[in-house]
């Protein structure tokens, strides 16, 4: 006879391992239509093996996503927007918590006060902005108007790790002559490591993934990010799904790799400033 | 004759030139469109032509009549009050569950994650796929009949629109809620169940009040994160069938770019932010009442 914790257990684990499936059979089918012919497609019903294992999907998936430049795009645009993100808000986080007048929460307000304005409420003065500055088809338009829309998030947090940095080791390099921005450089930056870190692989997700904004700005085909070169072809090849499939796999093992190699700093950043104590 | 200025003066303006270049490129980045939006939804611009008149409040009072603006709007509201209210119970959920002790504990939350990782317009297309043909097929296959075609229907598009964002998104709200629920301290739970104190009770009794402060972030995030959904869309279901997945971002986008009506778009959009700040508002409020 079982006791009753132990049916408890075994419920549960059929539980997760009904939500386990419900998870990964959508992984499992995209690995299994990669691999199948357009023949196969058709005629096969879904749960059929290929025949063997094609990888044309995946040379052809490469050829119209053109796949490495479009890489090479979404990299620029990430690494570039995610520098400024930490150097500016990691600068006014030090200041902010710092500086001692109220004009310091004042302007903490208004950088606060953006939280809630999601980037998507504004794209279309966001555009015409972007139209009036000439921003269009420029990898720095994108760069700046991702670091000016991370600046609320990202200061905020700064903001908070900085206030628990001790304030006497300032003081030891005061007295040896080092004014505020290299004190900044040289023993404050060093010591956020962990906060920017968590900040620019949070923010390297959103952006890589992000559509709608380089789906806006950067029109010309040779400096479309992958989301927007992926979009493209699901709507001219839309009955080619095991050539999609391919090209979602293409696109998203980067993505996973590099989430399984920093797990512990994207977890931290997602937690931080959502759980107190 | 100058004086030296004070150190405390001099660091002032330190701190400040420190804050300085963040501030700028926020506003101009920011506020600047704001400005812009308000001041081109006082206008019948088209988007591109250099003349336009100024019509004041009009663009506005014309937002409630338009029906497309009515049926986006009801599409967006009960997909956030659905979203929301399963995203937060299924990710509590499951962080209860996964924080109990359960065996295998960091493979299961690795396998609830990942879809949050991937790019929404990637996700959107694969479940159409998925619910459009393989998982029919698969049916069949398995001997049921019948149509499970959720995202074709417009009665049923927004269950599947629901099953799709929930996939992508429920393992970020857990880990959340685990962290919260890994900083609740061990001995309640022990005094309590001293006390005898059941499962649930405890749950209601200690966890609940606890993490409250995590689920009034939760609840105004996710909600938050709800009104804007609009590139899952994109790729599942491009707002149809007709318009009935038509989302609130969906709609003002193809006013601005399909329908050229720039101005009318840009009132949109401040609607939107400001409905955005009143439903935010008014959830801290309830909350925080609820918390206190």
């Amino acid at each position: 006879m079982m006791n009753r914790h132990n049916r408890w257990k075994l419920g549960v684990h059929i539980l997760l391992i009904i939500i386990a499936v419900f998870y990964l059979v959508p992984i499992g089918m995209t690995f299994l239509y990669s691999f199948k012919t357009d023949q196969e497609v058709l005629t096969k019903s879904a749960l059929d093996l290929p025949e063997r294992i094609h990888a044309e999907n995946f040379l052809e998936a490469v050829k119209k996503l053109d796949y490495f430049r479009s890489f090479y795009n979404s990299m620029i645009i990430t690494c570039f927007s995610v520098v400024c993100i930490v150097l500016l808000s990691s600068m006014a986080g030090y200041g902010l918590s710092r500086g001692q007048t109220r004009i310091f929460s004042v302007v903490f307000m208004i950088f606060v006060a953006g939280l809630l304005i999601p980037l998507q409420a504004i794209f279309v003065p966001t555009y015409i902005l972007g139209v009036k500055l000439r921003m269009l088809n420029k990898f720095w338009g994108l760069i700046f108007l991702y670091t000016a829309n991370s600046m609320p998030f990202a200061v905020f947090m700064m903001m908070g790790f900085a206030k628990g940095i001790p304030i006497d080791m300032e003081y030891a390099a005061r007295i040896d002559g080092c004014s505020v921005p290299r004190i900044y450089l040289s023993v404050i930056l060093p010591l956020m490591r962990p906060a920017v870190v968590t900040l620019a692989v949070l923010r390297a997700q959103i952006i890589w993934n992000d559509y709608l904004m380089p789906k806006l700005f950067l029109q010309k085909q040779s400096m479309q990010t992958l989301p927007v070169r992926l979009t493209n072809m699901f709507g001219q090849y839309r009955y080619a799904m095991n050539m999609a499939f391919a090209a979602i796999i293409l696109v998203s093992i980067p993505v996973i790799v590099f989430f399984l190699f920093n797990q512990k700093y994207v977890e931290k950043g997602i937690t931080a400033g959502a759980v107190k104590g | 004759m100058f004086s030296q200025p004070r150190l405390e003066d001099r660091l002032r303006r330190n701190y400040l030139g420190l804050t300085a270049p963040a501030l700028a490129v926020y506003l101009l980045g920011m506020l600047v469109p704001l400005i812009i939006g308000f001041y081109y939804s006082l206008t019948d611009w088209n988007g591109f032509s250099p003349q336009f008149s100024f019509i004041g409040f009009e663009n506005y009072t014309k937002i409630f009549r338009d029906s497309r603006f009515l049926n986006s709007l009801k599409f967006t509201s009960l997909f956030v009050i659905f979203n929301t209210i399963i995203q937060n119970a299924l990710a509590l959920l499951f962080a209860v569950i996964l924080d109990s002790g359960i065996k295998g504990k960091n493979i299961y939350k690795t396998i609830l994650f990942v879809p949050g990782l991937l790019s929404p317009v990637l996700v959107g297309f694969l479940w159409s796929r998925l619910l459009g043909s393989v998982y029919p097929e698969i049916l069949v296959s398995l001997g049921f009949s019948g149509s499970i075609k959720l995202l074709t229907n417009p009665d049923t598009v927004i269950i599947g629109l629901l099953i799709i964002n929930n996939w992508m998104w429920i393992g970020y709200w857990m880990l959340i809620y685990l962290a919260a629920l890994q900083a609740v301290p061990a001995e309640l739970y022990e005094s309590a169940s001293i006390e005898g104190a059941g499962a649930a009770g405890q749950f209601f009794r200690i966890t609940v009040p606890m993490i409250m402060p995590t689920i009034t972030f939760c609840i105004v995030a996710v909600t938050l994160g709800g009104f804007q959904v609009y590139e899952l869309i994109v790729t599942a279901t491009g707002g149809g069938p007709g318009h009935a997945s038509e989302s609130f971002i969906m709609y003002i986008y193809n006013l601005a770019f399909a329908s050229e009506r720039a101005a009318f778009a840009s009132a949109n959009s401040m609607i939107y932010v400001v409905f955005l700040l009143i439903v935010a508002f008014v959830q801290l409020k309830l909350l925080n009442r609820r918390e206190s």
